[in-house]
């Protein structure tokens, strides 16, 4: 019988219920081309915070996250789970992420600005708006972002860890990773036509 | 937040196909409902163009009726002069094919502004032509032309109307407009005349004839519903539309007389129908207007006379007032004391001062406030100063006084050796004096030979009472009691005392080196 199944998640879906083997494939094979790319954007963590202001204390006195080489580290992952369905329609098979607050301003922290920070207006000024520095120093932002190293730019957004990893990969983790999920499912419907599913255990 | 690079994306097209499949059947139900209920709609829409007609015609009516006062409030209302004015907006209305919803507004600003119905129109044709040139609306420009007309010229600036600032302060707004009618000369026709032109006139014709439509359904409806006013009678519709049943009914008379008023024919034969532009004439003002416009000149002239009369008179008191400047001994003895070498507090009275003389509001709050702040700084300097303590005198614990009494004592205690000494060696006979050669005092000293290397006196030898001959005690220890003081000082104290025993011979000169 042959299997017409629609839908990317469902897809997914079908595969990992009808060829559990090919699901296991599929996502050996998408592990052992993103493993390396976080592996080396863990690398990209600093052990010591850039600014010793930023560095983490005994005791908890700011909202603002502080620096620990550890959290973010710990933060730096992949999935080969799909995503949620975007709000366009789009649906992600697989996923490398920074998932720490700290980690996240590190990677993207001068990205908006192009590396000036927030516009300062000091903190007298009135509103709630978060677009702005409201720090006594006026240069706060720009020492800050210029503390942490410049942006590298990738395909997928200017950042220093995750997105610098896969700037410098260029592009081969991502050939493998589309290679594996469409060969999952060519094997998928390829099976579909000689073989006849079951729902696996 | 967490930053994610989303690989193998694809669009999950299920979802745009259910929501796809789902209009299409919502469509079809539609379409189906609205076969079911075709005569109840197409009753509704006759309905609704009914009380859109009326509502225009009201509005209509009502801004025609606030041109009409405005007239009047200026004194411009002369015979059929509110008629020519509404003529005069019909045919723009048809030649711009801008509706005379804006047209009317844009007249009765203009007429309020400059009380005159020619210059009134003259500026509307040009608020059309700068409107059609620029693509503002005519509401914007006619409201930039009513301020330029009152002296705001930079209103006019914000149009974009391609005069430059300089040119916007510097010339009258008869030299605005002589400009501004070469530079849009002829817009609003040729955009009338386009395509998109046309399209409008055809809404404008619409749209007349949608109030004349109006104006019979409410003639019609107010006689049928025994209605007082025209707002009555929209209330009348609104609470009709409000019951299907008493609409169809209302509906049914309404088709009969509709249906009477969309015979062409009627409009030749109806004595109330639109008969074209009239005998009118488009290039000279009617008797009333011309009657209007001598009344407005007048005005015109007398404020012109009072404007120049309240220009001559300020520029003389600025002239005046330039004059005393010359002569003001006050501003001069300020300036000169400006000059010289003054402390800061003192040049912001004087800049003040001057302020003040010159009636400088916003420099007298300047100076008001740097003066204010200078002189709270004073203060806190003064109140600063008053809480500073002197030094303490760092010598009041030193015991001078003890450390001079000591060494009157030692002084003493030497004048007594010395006369004790000199008594023992009185007391020697002549030989034994001159055994003692150069040591007078010392009695029992062996004059050595060869000079001593170390000339400090033995221990065994001195005056006392245990040696040959009279001897002082071997080994004295002399304290000096000096308190707690500089040890300089008190050295220095000692050496002078000591000096002074060496210079009086009682003590030996070497005495100091064996201490």
């Amino acid at each position: 019988m042959r299997v017409k199944v629609e839908g990317v998640k469902q897809t997914r879906k079908a595969i990992r219920q009808f060829a559990p083997d090919l699901n296991k494939e599929l996502n050996q094979e998408l592990r052992i081309a993103l493993a390396p790319i976080a592996k080396k954007a863990k690398g990209f963590v600093p052990s010591d915070s850039p600014m010793s202001g930023w560095a983490g204390r005994s005791f908890s006195e700011a909202k603002f996250p502080m620096f620990n080489a550890r959290t973010i580290r710990s933060g730096i992952g992949f999935t080969t789970k799909q995503g949620r369905t975007t709000r366009s329609g789009f649906i992600s098979n697989a996923t490398i992420y920074n998932k720490s607050v700290a980690g996240a301003i590190y990677e993207t922290a001068g990205r908006a600005n192009n590396g000036e920070g927030q516009p300062w207006v000091g903190p007298k000024a009135g509103g709630a708006s978060k677009k702005v520095s409201r720090s006594v120093n006026p240069n706060a932002g720009t020492k800050f972002i210029e503390n942490l190293g410049p942006l590298t730019s990738s395909l997928k957004g200017r950042g220093r860890l995750i997105l610098k990893a896969w700037a410098q990969d260029q592009g081969k983790a991502y050939g493998a990773a589309i290679k594996a999920i469409d060969k999952a499912e060519r094997k998928f419907y390829d099976r579909s036509k000689t073989t006849t599913f079951s729902k696996a255990a | 937040m967490a930053i994610d690079i989303n690989i193998g994306s694809k669009l999950d097209g299920k979802g745009f196909k259910q929501a796809d499949t789902a209009i299409t059947k919502l469509n079809k139900g539609t379409k189906n409902l609205a076969r079911n209920f075709g005569l109840a709609l197409g009753t509704a829409a006759i309905l609704s163009f009914g009380k859109a007609s009326v509502k225009a015609f009201a509005e209509d009516d009502k801004a025609a009726t606030a041109l009409g006062t405005t007239l009047k409030n200026l004194n411009l209302a002369y015979g059929s002069n509110i008629g020519t004015v509404n003529g005069f907006i019909s045919r723009l209305e048809l030649q711009t094919g801008v509706l005379d919803d804006e047209l009317r507004p844009a007249m009765d600003r203009l007429l309020r502004a400059t009380g005159d119905v020619t210059k009134s129109q003259e500026l509307l044709g040009l608020a059309l032509d700068i409107a059609a040139g620029t693509g503002k609306s005519l509401t914007q420009v006619s409201q930039s032309l009513q301020k330029a007309y009152l002296g705001q010229n930079q209103a006019l600036g914000r149009l974009g109307v391609g005069l430059s600032k300089a040119e916007l302060t510097s010339s009258s707004f008869e030299e605005i407009q002589q400009r501004l009618s070469v530079l849009f000369a002829g817009q609003a026709t040729a955009a009338a005349d386009t395509y998109a032109g046309s399209l409008n006139r055809l809404a404008v014709a619409g749209n007349n004839a949608k109030e004349t439509i109006g104006k019979g359904l409410v003639d019609a409806l107010t006689v049928a519903s025994n209605s007082t006013s025209t707002d009555d009678l929209i209330k009348k519709i609104d609470a009709a539309s409000a019951s299907i049943a008493n609409f169809l009914r209302e509906t049914g008379k309404f088709i009969a007389i509709t249906k009477s008023i969309f015979k062409f024919e009627l409009f030749a034969t109806d004595p109330t129908a639109f008969k074209g532009m009239g005998n009118i004439s488009t290039s000279k003002s009617s008797q009333d207007t011309q009657k209007a416009d001598a009344a407005a000149k007048k005005a015109a002239a007398a404020q012109i006379k009072a404007t120049n009369t309240l220009t001559k008179s300020t520029k003389e008191n600025l002239k005046l007032t330039k004059a005393k400047a010359i002569f003001d001994l006050q501003k001069i003895q300020i300036e000169a004391a400006l000059k010289g070498k003054i402390s800061e507090e003192e040049r912001i009275r004087l800049k003040l001062m001057q302020a003040i003389e010159d009636e400088n509001i916003s420099q007298i709050e300047k100076y008001t406030k740097m003066l204010d702040d200078a002189q709270k700084n004073t203060e806190k300097l003064v109140s600063t100063l008053a809480g500073i303590k002197p030094l303490d005198d760092v010598f009041k614990n030193w015991n001078f006084m003890g450390v001079k009494e000591q060494l009157a004592s030692l002084q003493s205690y030497f004048n007594g050796f010395a006369g004790s000494a000199a008594s023992a060696f009185n007391a020697l006979n002549q030989q034994q004096q001159a055994a003692l050669g150069g040591y007078k005092p010392f009695v029992g000293a062996s004059i050595p030979s060869v000079a001593p290397t170390n000339p400090s006196m033995p221990s065994s030898v001195g005056l006392g009472t245990s040696g040959t001959g009279n001897q002082l005690p071997a080994g004295v220890t002399i304290n000096v009691n000096t308190g707690i003081g500089d040890p300089n000082a008190i050295a220095e104290a000692i050496d002078d005392v000591l000096t002074q025993a060496i210079n009086r011979g009682t003590i030996r000169n070497n005495i100091l080196n064996a201490i």
